[in-house]
């Protein structure tokens, strides 16, 4: 290898590295992330005032998955590991000592499986719910976690209340996962973000009090770039995998996929007779039904698999970021998933420009409350 | 690490902007914490009074000691001195929670290992620190794409390595960040919801239905989050093995059974459903969570009189069938109780236990289907008027009546 070679490689990845490091760490506006907090944080509150009248029905000692079931998932659920080598696992003969035969059937019983066969016992799963079970208290905490929201919504004391609101949240989703759906894992991924991030640098109550004490604009940082960059990253693998998993489906192939969603009577808002009669004289005219569902179906998939790559592209991305907001606001008007799609949308969000979150606030004012400057001169800068 | 590391703390300031008053407070908080733990033990093998009022002062007091170690560390986040002492408190914190509080002792004691490792980041210059967090970012990512594909494929299973790097590297990460969803929404297909209907026998005889979800009951909010919160419930007893040849025996019990009880007989429904579909066993963990969500019913259902026990409950797993293009342009009702498919999940005692795992209807479909019937002939009426009578059909119950049978 000459040393031109060697100065070429060096070259490549230098320039790698600096590209990777742009990427990630170079500083950014948290305009964009006050904007998602505000969005997430609204829909964290509703989610959770929600839980109120049901609160011992999910999360009691005598919940749906009930204290006695969820400690037994948590603590010995088995998981088995695939074979190491093409051999599969071979049956183990029994102990001599009684009581662990004993033990052995119990389990076996109970699990179908010989835990020495497990790789590992248990879940990694934490919460309050498992240690708190009185219905007073519970309700105390339920309170405490309400008002950590609120705080983290509005953005006061956001570096503190960002990382009490992940943990709080994360106490619900861990002690009752028979009561999750996709909406709960958005907000986790949001929750986990905004809590890197300076979430509360702008659009805040911190944002506001720092501007009452004579504190300078908020800087670009490169938590905030981070924070955004891994927003973007992870939802390019939701739509990834999403729209490619979509086509192992028949109903995808053939163009009916959609149907079985719009007449589907839990979430499809069949009850409203205008909905129903329109979904009614679709299907009386096939050619208009097979047009509606083929396009929805196509919509849908070049959405999810086309968006991770060509959202990049600075001349394509309001385009992408536009069909995702509107692929959302169908599921929430359509699938009556609201919430989801309130949380889908502020992950999208991390696409915006800081720039139009500073122009859409500087409408509303002379000074953003952003970050309190006069908005028409940062457009000119 | 030097004392030079903590942020200068201007004079106008004062204690509002250091971080050591809370830092301060956190040590000796979580020190305290460590003693009245042992005190407290002992106090409860005697019984004292002073016992709850102890166990009151020990959680104050770590509750205290976390949140002044997360003040400390959000006032000045880049000082390693600080996140280091953050550290310590949520480690001697630790020893001041019962063994009982196993999670919450796990989650100290990963947020001690974070605050070490965030102590460690802010030492590194800064390439030496993008390259530590470029390496957490790609680890991360790496865990997200092994929950994405840790899928079986129809048919087919998870790759090797994506199985392996599972169980053997991000599991314990996953599950504690939550980050285990798949992403695979609405993938392959697009399915039909699933309803768990109980039915709930008293020891006085007496009965009730018990339905999940109910829009009318369940959909107060706005939003009708109550009610999709209890669709994953009943979806989670969904998960069911593949179609598979039934047993000749099981077949058998079945078919005898419906004779005995007036109920049709697979071959009978064969029409509208093959055999092969009708019986759907699910696979072991919906059959743990059907035991639990039995003794929840049992215990949220108690009789009018709150006195007279639950003899039983029997669940019926029930699928509302989504109308083709074709039926509904013909007019059919989406709600019509023919389009709602109750398989029986079992009978079981109010602790959540099977009551007989032979049951010849178990995992069966139990239909509710039209019957045609022939109005009955009047005496003295003229024969061209029987000959015009046209069959009608009417809808027959056949859940309603297995759920009644007693034996």
């Amino acid at each position: 290898m000459t040393t031109a070679t060697h100065a070429t490689e060096r070259g490549f990845l230098a320039s790698c590295w600096l590209s990777w490091n742009r990427f990630w760490f170079n500083p950014a506006d948290p305009a964009t992330l006050g904007l998602i907090r505000i969005l997430c944080g609204l829909a964290i509150l509703y989610v959770h005032l929600a839980y109120i009248p049901d609160l011992m029905e999910f999360f009691g000692r005598d919940a749906w998955l009930d204290l006695r079931a969820a400690n037994e998932s948590r603590m010995e659920t088995p998981w088995l590991a695939p074979s190491t080598d093409w051999e599969p696992a071979r049956i183990q003969a029994m102990p001599d000592d009684p009581a662990e035969q004993a033990r052995l059937q119990q389990y076996a019983q109970r699990w179908g499986i010989d835990p020495r066969m497990a790789h590992d016992e248990g879940n990694y799963g934490w919460s309050i719910w498992y240690h708190v079970t009185d219905p007073r208290w519970m309700y105390v905490l339920h309170a405490a976690a309400l008002a950590i929201f609120v705080l983290f919504t509005i953005g006061y004391k956001t570096r503190i209340t960002s990382v009490l609101a992940w943990l709080a949240a994360m106490c619900y989703v861990q002690r009752s996962p028979v009561t999750l759906f996709g909406q709960d894992a958005m907000m986790m991924i949001l929750l986990l973000y905004l809590m890197i991030g300076p979430s509360g640098a702008a659009l805040s109550v911190d944002r506001w009090l720092a501007r009452r004490r004579g504190e300078a604009t908020a800087e670009p940082s490169a938590s905030a770039n981070l924070a955004l960059r891994l927003m973007q990253v992870h939802f390019c693998i939701i739509y990834a995998t999403a729209g490619l998993s979509k086509l192992l489906g028949g109903t995808w192939w053939s163009g009916t996929a959609v149907w079985w969603t719009l007449a589907n009577y839990e979430f499809a808002p069949l009850r409203v007779p205008f909905y129903y009669s329109v979904l009614r004289w679709m299907a009386e005219h096939r050619l208009v039904w097979e047009l509606v569902m083929t396009n929805g179906v196509i919509f849908t998939l070049v959405l999810e698999i086309s968006f991770p790559y060509l959202v990049w592209k600075r001349n394509l991305r309001w385009l992408m970021v536009l069909g995702s907001v509107l692929l959302h606001t169908m599921i929430g008007l359509f699938m009556g998933l609201v919430t989801f799609g309130l949380l889908m949308m502020a992950l999208v969000l991390s696409f915006m420009p800081p720039e139009a979150v500073h122009r859409l606030f500087a409408r509303r004012g002379a000074v953003s409350p952003v970050d309190g400057e006069q908005a028409s001169g940062r457009q000119a800068a | 690490m030097a004392q030079a590391d903590i942020k200068p703390v201007r004079a106008a300031d004062g204690w509002r902007s250091s971080s050591w008053p809370f830092l301060l407070a956190g040590i000796v908080a979580a020190t305290l914490a460590v003693p009245l733990t042992l005190a407290d033990h002992r106090l409860e093998e005697s019984a004292s009074a002073y016992y709850d009022m102890l166990l009151g002062s020990r959680v104050l007091l770590i509750l205290l000691a976390v949140l002044s170690a997360g003040t400390a560390v959000a006032r000045q986040a880049r000082s390693a001195l600080v996140l280091g002492l953050a550290a310590l408190i949520l480690f001697t914190a630790t020893y001041a929670l019962d063994t009982e509080w196993d999670t919450v002792i796990v989650l100290f004691r990963i947020a001690t290992i974070v605050a070490l490792t965030a102590g460690i980041l802010v030492l590194l210059p800064q390439w030496g620190r993008h390259a530590a967090i470029s390496v957490m970012v790609l680890f991360h990512f790496g865990g997200i794409l092994t929950a994405v594909g840790n899928v079986p494929s129809p048919g087919g299973d998870a790759p090797w390595l994506v199985t392996q790097l599972w169980a053997r590297v991000y599991r314990p990460y996953l599950q504690f960040m939550y980050l285990t969803n798949a992403y695979h929404f609405y993938a392959p297909d697009p399915g039909p919801p699933c309803f768990l209907w109980f039915h709930v026998e008293y020891a006085d005889g007496s009965a009730r239905w018990v339905r999940i979800p109910d829009r009318e009951e369940h959909a107060k909010d706005p939003f009708a989050l109550q009610f999709y919160r209890r669709l994953p419930i009943t979806e989670s007893t969904n998960q069911l093995l593949p179609p598979m040849p039934i047993p000749n025996d099981v077949a058998l019990a079945r078919v005898m059974a419906s004779h005995r009880d007036g109920i049709p007989t697979p071959n009978e429904i064969g029409q509208i459903m093959p055999a092969v579909y009708q019986h759907r066993i699910p696979i072991d963990y919906s059959k743990r969570l059907l035991r639990t969500y039995a003794r929840h019913v049992a215990n949220a259902y108690p009789h009018s009189d709150g006195q007279t026990p639950v003899r039983g409950v029997k669940v019926y797993r029930v699928v509302h069938a989504i109308l083709s293009p074709g039926e509904f342009a013909a007019g059919a009702s989406v709600v019509d109780p023919t389009v709602y498919w109750p398989y029986f999940q079992g009978e079981f005692d109010g602790d959540g236990n099977l009551k007989n795992p032979n049951d010849p209807y178990l995992y069966w479909l139990i239909p509710i289907i039209k019957v045609a019937t022939v109005p009955a002939s009047v005496p003295g009426a003229p024969l061209q008027d029987a000959a015009a009578a046209q069959p009608q059909q009417e809808i027959r119950d056949y859940v309603a009546i297995h759920a009644s049978l007693r034996r």
